[in-house]
């Protein structure tokens, strides 16, 4: 994998605002400089580092993306000049809690035929700056610091192998994807790139919702079952945020047997680490019943979420005793559970 | 590549990869679909080597082959379509692949003019899901993308019989002949008119 070229803007937070202010750009020499050697860095690392998969959102009828022609555009020709549309684009979807930042957009080889583009984002900041020459130490303020924060840092990257109808799907970092506010959440993905997660809420939440019933039914541990279902009823007040169903078993401490009787449930094996944002109606849709059979053949059903304010359990020993109170509104015999 | 050399390398992908990933996507699309009332049927295929032969080495205007690199241009190597009852259902079913697929094209096909009849359905092109392609899948032989069509009956019995007999003829057709396919499918067209009505009349709004 070898790094090209490097184009660097100087971004500003303009959303809402009408006129287009005009972007600093520039081209940086590769040289063996620190910089280049941290941006060589992340544009080896960003296959590895950007791990959420997302794709262009297409444009109504026509498969057209503004930011996937931009690109496209870039990479054919790379240039200052093709760049300047996607830092004008960062601008353009920059609030002020973003404020101003600083791009970065690498291209090189990866590969034999491909041809790898990293967008990073370097959030500024103020710092402070201590140098120390012989017995002397001095310290100054700085009000444009650039930082690849641990905390807002922001990156995308995409392959491309120069044939046609290709570049819909790329992977991003977003240290903020879960960010209270939803103009900070979605600034990268939905406002900048014009993008959406690979896996919808609703498939992600189905694929999640499948493996814990999958789960619970091919475990014998009660202990493990009561995990799982709990979990399940819990799941109703997550809020719509992005996770992995792998993040959903970490959330809720589960034990390693719950967790891994989930994973094997998975299929493909590596959507665990596949992330969505959690749709809680869609999940209901899928686990909107909880049932407990006792071992003197009683079963009790009710909604998940409602299951404990409906069967009061009362413990003695090894033994639970329910209590169910409510008007009687209908009765059925059925042939199975 | 020489014709021969595309055939033999479609065969090969057709068994080893498209044949078994329709087989995979109609399951995963059946599930997604699960609980919608009035479908009737939903199937994928991989298109057959000779029809993708046929599409790949077809040529524009300007006497150039249409699909440079067919096997990422052909973007319905694997199709799949769910067939319906009525128009609302249509409406019910593309809601429906909205939440769990990404498109990058959804359009509804009608003939050009408003004093023509022909075909109707709306055709979608998607993101393969990821749950159909295996871990230890070769990704740069795995279609990106699939064609997804949903359309009434009706709309599905028309298609069919064109279709085929679209495949007969040694000769272009004749006035009256053109004359007939349209009659059918303004019949075709009619009936799902009518049954949209008379859905929505007799208070089923499922």
């Amino acid at each position: 994998m070898s790094m090209e070229k490097i184009y660097s803007f100087l971004t500003y937070p303009r959303k809402n605002q009408p006129d287009e202010a005009i972007v600093s750009g520039t081209q940086i020499p590769l040289d063996n400089g620190k910089l280049c050697k941290m941006l060589t860095a992340i544009f080896s690392g960003a296959g590895k580092d950007c791990n959420v998969p997302v794709m262009f959102v297409s444009d109504g009828e026509k498969q057209a993306n503004a930011v996937r022609t931009e690109l496209l555009a870039l990479l054919q020709n790379p240039s200052v000049a093709l760049a300047t549309p996607l830092a004008k684009r960062l601008q353009a979807s920059t609030g002020g809690a973003s404020g101003m930042g600083l791009l970065f957009i690498c291209t090189g080889k990866d590969g034999e035929n491909d041809t790898r583009v990293v967008i990073s984002r370097f959030p500024a900041d103020e710092g402070i700056v201590a140098e120390k020459q012989s017995e002397k130490l001095t310290v100054s303020f700085v009000e444009q610091v650039f930082l690849k924060s641990a905390y807002s840092y922001k990156a995308a990257t995409y392959l491309w192998d120069g044939k046609p109808n290709q570049l819909w799907k790329g992977h991003v970092v977003d240290k903020q994807i879960n960010h209270g506010s939803k103009s900070v959440a979605d600034y990268w993905i939905v406002d900048f790139l014009r993008s959406e997660f690979s896996t919808t809420s609703a498939q992600g939440t189905k694929r999640l919702a499948k493996a814990i019933k999958d789960a619970v039914q091919a475990t014998s541990d009660v202990a493990t079952k009561t995990q799982l279902t709990s979990a399940a009823q819990l799941a109703s007040n997550i809020p719509n945020k992005a996770m992995t169903i792998s993040d959903f078993c970490d959330s809720f401490h589960m034990s390693e047997a719950a967790k891994q009787a989930i994973i094997a449930k998975v299929n493909p094996p590596r959507l665990v680490h596949e992330k969505f944002r959690f749709d809680a109606a869609e999940f209901s849709r899928h686990l909107a019943y909880k049932q407990i059979e006792l071992d003197t053949g009683a079963v009790m059903t009710a909604p998940a979420e409602k299951f404990d304010e409906c069967f009061k359990p009362d413990r003695h020993k090894d033994k639970v005793i329910f209590v169910a109170s409510g008007h009687i509104v209908d009765e059925k015999l059925k042939s199975s559970r | 590549m020489t014709d021969n050399a595309l055939l033999l390398e479609y065969r090969a992908r057709h068994a080893s990869i498209l044949a078994p990933l329709a087989g995979k996507l109609q399951a995963h699309i059946q599930e997604a679909l699960t609980g919608i009332p009035r479908i009737d049927r939903v199937s994928a295929r991989a298109k057959s080597p000779e029809r993708f032969l046929a599409k790949a080495l077809k040529r524009g205007d300007d006497g150039a082959l249409k699909y440079e690199h067919p096997f990422e241009q052909i973007q319905d190597l694997v199709g799949a379509r769910v067939i319906v009852f009525y128009r609302q259902d249509v409406d019910t079913v593309s809601n429906a692949v909205d939440r769990y697929f990404r498109r990058i094209e959804g359009k509804d096909l009608v003939p050009d003019a408003l004093n023509q009849f022909g075909y109707v359905g709306r055709h979608f092109i998607l993101a393969l899901p990821e749950d159909v392609v295996d871990d230890e899948a070769d990704n740069s032989k795995t279609p990106q993308f699939f064609e997804l069509q949903v359309k009434t009956l009706f709309q599905h019995a028309w298609s069919e019989a064109e279709h085929d007999l679209a495949y007969k003829p040694s000769e272009p057709l004749s006035t009256l002949q053109h004359r007939q396919i349209a009659f059918t499918a303004a019949q075709a067209w009619g009936a799902d008119q009518i049954f949209e009505q008379l859905h929505s009349e007799l208070g089923s709004t499922q």
